[in-house]
């Protein structure tokens, strides 16, 4: 499950703004050929970096809130993303047969 | 109740062109509150022509996604005083329908958020839809919903709270099996479609 925040963190992804971003971008050129960038690769190093960046400086609690907020902007994309599989979705034709018998009896009444 | 005034063609036309865009963001939130796909599209459509026949009372121009969506909300309660009963039956319905995604292709993931969200209060729930997947301001969700701004900002923030908390404990979990993997999927999704807006 932690995973999620782990490949966040990372910055392997672009949204996941902040002060990481710099591997991010690299590991993008690195697959921008393939046109996908796989998480994978370029998590675990990263995640061992920060957690050594973590413990060892003064600002613990700078730290746990970014994580905070890097999960709550995960939260976030997957909540709209949620939400734009129902968006995409093709309409059904009853919506629009609907409307179009509506228009109809508003002409005749 | 409807204004019986003759109308201007083109009005209905303009109302009706506005309206089309708007079913696709209508069915989304009928399907966050009803879960069953059915029962959703039916709410959307019963939210469709109510907006239709009130049409009159629409002014142009103005914001007519959060018209449509109060109206929809207001349809979703009101069904849900006249049949409390069943409204019971929501969360089992819904939780049979997330198991049984209607895309074979769809990243397992996505459930374990709507699982999640089933478990919210609805008050927040709504809110953080409307907030975090609708694209509405404070503002607007708080006119949507009939309530001050504040109360929609603390429900959002208590809800984004709550839906972590859910997350974190695995609480959403059916069988614990290789949640990592479908996060990972999910995440790569999120990734492309958030870069497309």
């Amino acid at each position: 499950m932690f995973d999620v925040f782990d490949i966040l963190r990372s910055g392997g992804y672009g949204w996941a703004d902040g002060t990481r971003r710099g591997a991010g971008r690299l590991s993008d050129q690195n697959d921008s050929k393939k046109g996908r960038s796989p998480p994978e690769r370029d998590a675990g190093d990263m995640i061992e970096h920060q957690s050594e960046q973590h413990s060892a400086g003064p600002d613990v609690n700078a730290a746990a809130l970014d994580e905070a907020r890097l999960r709550q902007q995960a939260i976030g994309v997957r909540l709209r993303q949620m939400f734009d599989e129902v968006v995409n979705e093709p309409v059904p034709d009853e919506f629009l047969d609907i409307l179009r018998r509506a228009d109809k009896s508003a002409e005749n009444g | 109740m409807v204004d019986r005034s003759p109308r201007d063609p083109a009005l209905d036309n303009a109302f009706k062109a506005e309206i089309v865009t708007l079913i696709p963001h209508l069915r989304a939130f009928a399907r966050t509150l009803c879960g069953d796909a059915t029962a959703a599209d039916d709410l959307a459509q019963d939210a469709m022509m109510k907006a239709w026949d009130a049409r009159a009372s629409f002014q142009m121009g103005t914001n007519m996604k959060a018209w449509t969506f109060m109206i929809l909300r207001n349809q979703f309660y009101s069904e849900k005083r006249r049949s409390w009963r069943q409204s019971q039956l929501d969360q089992e319905a819904a939780e049979r329908t997330l198991v049984a995604v209607d895309d074979p292709e769809a990243p397992v993931a996505l459930d374990e958020l709507r699982l999640s969200l089933g478990m919210l209060p609805p008050e927040q729930r709504e809110a953080l839809i409307l907030v975090g997947a609708g694209g509405f301001a404070y503002e607007e969700a708080a006119e949507i919903c009939g309530v001050a701004v504040g109360t929609v900002k603390s429900r959002v923030s208590r809800a984004r709270r709550a839906l972590q908390a859910i997350l974190e404990a695995g609480a959403y979990d059916r069988d614990g099996g290789a949640a990592g993997d479908a996060m990972r999927s999910i995440l790569a999704d999120a990734e492309r479609l958030s870069t497309a807006r």
